[in-house]
């Protein structure tokens, strides 16, 4: 007997379909998987016999033989054990047909039949809700039920979720009912994000504070340089309180990369809150821009719509930051492997921090830098041009005068009233790129705009033209500065809302790229 | 010499012990003691719910080398797997499952494992 069941599994951070085919013949008492099964999934007869008898139906051993269709793709993890074994029960004629090809299957399986939970549910998820939505047959998902509350975010789908190998089975065969998973989206999202730390526990350091508002309000890179102990770290730590919530599609996108790399907290549905990522400055580039030989995302993927923070800049390996060129500027990664070439999204703000001298003290009023100038040059140079002029804001975090250590008033203004301004600001700038798609992607922020867009909605009046001119002649300032200038500029004018760019904004915007000068 | 031709009647008559209990376990007696030129003997073949079952017999007197299915190893299967198939071909069996048994002889009595092992790792077309 011939059975088919559907199931699917993920490449990339896209879900795809997978044809379960399973024939069961008289002959030799033999168990063959085929369509590109890895170790995982050739593994998986054992656990398929095991639990089809622990869960008291009577497996005799005939000649199985499991197709997984398509053929030309590497099938990875345990995602087709349930599946494998509802089609041997359904070739035994033990499961009924009709439903079969209305779901889609997964789950692994354990030993006694109970289901355990699988990496990647939503993007298959996803994927199926493309598939209903070009009027095919299928209906949802039958899938482990720890897995349900993932695959529910995506509307328009039955989710059914099952704990073990015999409910799967009775739902299969109408014998019980199971009712639809449901979650609203309005709990998820009502579910404030509370953070533990706040922006007015940072002492002094407003000309820091305000740069980091302008930018988070437009979603601009950001390097912080400065002597130890001045608090780049602590600020660092706490953008994520200043950014606004993640929009239902930023989440989403968001949620897509973590439930694949499996970082997904077990009881959340979907990321709420900004991914902050923070790798060690010993990491490979392979693990920053994702890789291996079956791609994963990696760091810059995992903080997409979020925050990647390198401290330490100058101490990563120098092939992991030139890694970084691209995604900087496209906001995605391109992995090429023999097996298959993807692309990751990898729209994330970096924030990075470094000291100015191996001592750390160079151009500091506190104490006396003891590098000698070649040192110097030497740890500046760590950094690329093309890097250090990828990055928008330019900020010098200088030592902290003794009154403002000293000082136990909590004076600064708190995260929740620059959020808000910086909730405005990006709302300002969602309105504004409404219907604008950049190579099939949505833009969100001022950051992400193009050469194009910038023309359009960068216009400056004659006393700015004349401002930024003067200030590039000086400072030797690049053509890719200039346009970094006019996006800052514009979200500076985007937080006081104004609708034009002024001169004053441009003058701001200058004093983010004074840094230049620092490094030659 | 003596005690080789004890080892034989031993296994002889486990296998006269192991026939009665597979006719009262309700199997059909096919065949017994085939003998294939270069691979060896298959101990006894027989039909069981329209299944074609291929035992092998085992016995120990004592546990002093362990009970007597442990000895149905990894060379053994190979060499059974191989006999089977070459018996089905001989005598041109088809559409019929094919199953490996194994009888357990050994002083705390007869124990009959179905399925005992499945041809996995050595079955090629």
């Amino acid at each position: 007997m011939l059975s088919k069941v559907y199931s699917a599994s993920v490449i990339g951070i896209e879900g795809y379909i997978v044809t379960v085919e399973v024939d069961i013949s008289p002959g030799m008492p033999v168990f063959s998987t085929v369509g590109l099964p890895d170790r995982a999934v050739s593994e998986s007869k054992e656990r398929v016999i095991s639990a089809i008898r622990n869960s008291g139906f009577d497996y005799q051993h005939k000649k199985i033989t499991v197709n997984l269709a398509p053929a030309d793709i590497k099938k990875e993890g345990g995602g087709f054990d349930l599946p494998i074994a509802i089609g041997i029960l359904s070739a035994e004629n033990i499961v009924k047909h009709e439903l079969l090809s209305k779901y889609i299957i997964i789950g692994e399986l354990a030993l006694d039949g109970t289901l355990r939970e699988l990496k990647g549910i939503l993007p298959i998820s996803l994927t199926i809700k493309k598939l209903i939505s070009s009027k095919n047959y299928v209906e949802g998902i039958i899938l482990p039920a720890a897995n349900a509350y993932e695959s529910a975010v995506v509307d328009g789908i039955k989710v059914i979720p099952v704990t073990n190998l015999k409910e799967a089975i009775m739902f299969l065969n109408n014998e019980i009912v199971i009712e639809p998973y449901k979650v609203s989206k309005e709990n998820i999202f009502s579910e404030q994000s509370e953070y533990e730390i706040d922006f007015n526990e940072v002492k002094g350091q407003e000309f820091a504070k305000r740069a980091l508002e302008i930018a988070c309000a437009g979603g601009h890179n950001v390097i912080m340089i400065g002597p130890p102990g001045t608090g780049k770290s602590m600020l660092a730590k706490r953008i994520p309180t200043i950014l606004p919530p993640l929009t239902f599609e930023e989440a989403l996108e968001t949620t897509k990369i973590h439930s694949v790399a499996g970082l997904l907290p077990k009881t959340k549905s979907l990321l709420i809150t900004r991914p902050f990522r923070a790798p060690h400055h010993t990491i490979s580039n392979i693990a920053l821009i994702g890789g291996g030989v079956y791609p994963k995302p990696g760091e810059v993927s995992l903080a997409h719509n979020g925050i990647l923070f390198l401290d330490e800049l100058p101490e990563f390996h120098r092939d992991a930051l030139e890694v970084l060129r691209q995604p900087l500027e496209t906001h995605e990664v391109c992995i090429s492997r023999a097996n298959s070439t993807l692309t990751f999204p990898a729209n994330f703000m970096l924030v990075a921090a470094m000291n100015p001298c191996p001592c750390g003290y160079y151009g500091s009023n506190v104490r006396e830098c003891n590098c000698n100038p070649f040192v110097i040059q030497k740890y500046m140079n760590k950094i690329s041009g093309p890097l250090l002029d990828r990055i928008d804001i330019h900020l010098e975090v200088p030592s902290l005068k003794v009154s403002e250590i000293t000082d136990d008033n909590n004076t600064g203004e708190n995260s929740k009233t620059i959020r808000e301004r910086v909730i405005n600001a990006r709302k300002i700038q969602l309105e504004r790129f409404k219907n604008i798609i950049i190579q099939g992607r949505k833009i969100y922020t001022n950051s992400q705009m193009n050469s194009k867009l910038i023309r359009k909605y960068c216009k400056l009046n004659d006393t700015s033209k004349k401002l930024i001119k003067t200030a590039i002649e000086r400072l030797g300032l690049s053509a890719r500065a200039y346009d970094r200038i006019l996006k800052v500029a514009r979200t500076i004018a985007d937080i006081e809302n104004k609708t034009d760019i002024e001169s004053q904004h441009i003058s701001e915007a200058i004093q983010y790229r004074t840094i230049d000068r620092f490094v030659h | 010499m003596d005690t080789i031709n004890n080892k034989y009647n031993l296994g002889k008559s486990g296998e006269d012990i192991a026939v009665s209990f597979l006719i009262k376990s309700g199997y059909h007696i096919i065949d017994r003691n085939v003998h294939i030129k270069k691979y060896g003997e298959i101990d006894i073949i027989c039909e069981n719910n329209k299944d074609i079952v291929f035992v092998e017999v085992k016995r120990r007197s004592d546990y002093s080398f362990g009970l007597p299915q442990d000895a149905v190893n990894h060379k053994k299967q190979k060499q059974l797997i191989k006999l089977a198939l070459l018996y089905i071909k001989m005598k041109n069996i088809k559409n019929k499952n094919i199953r490996f048994d194994v009888v357990a002889l050994s002083p705390s009595g007869c124990e009959l494992i179905k399925n005992a092992f499945i041809a996995d790792k050595f079955y090629t077309y």
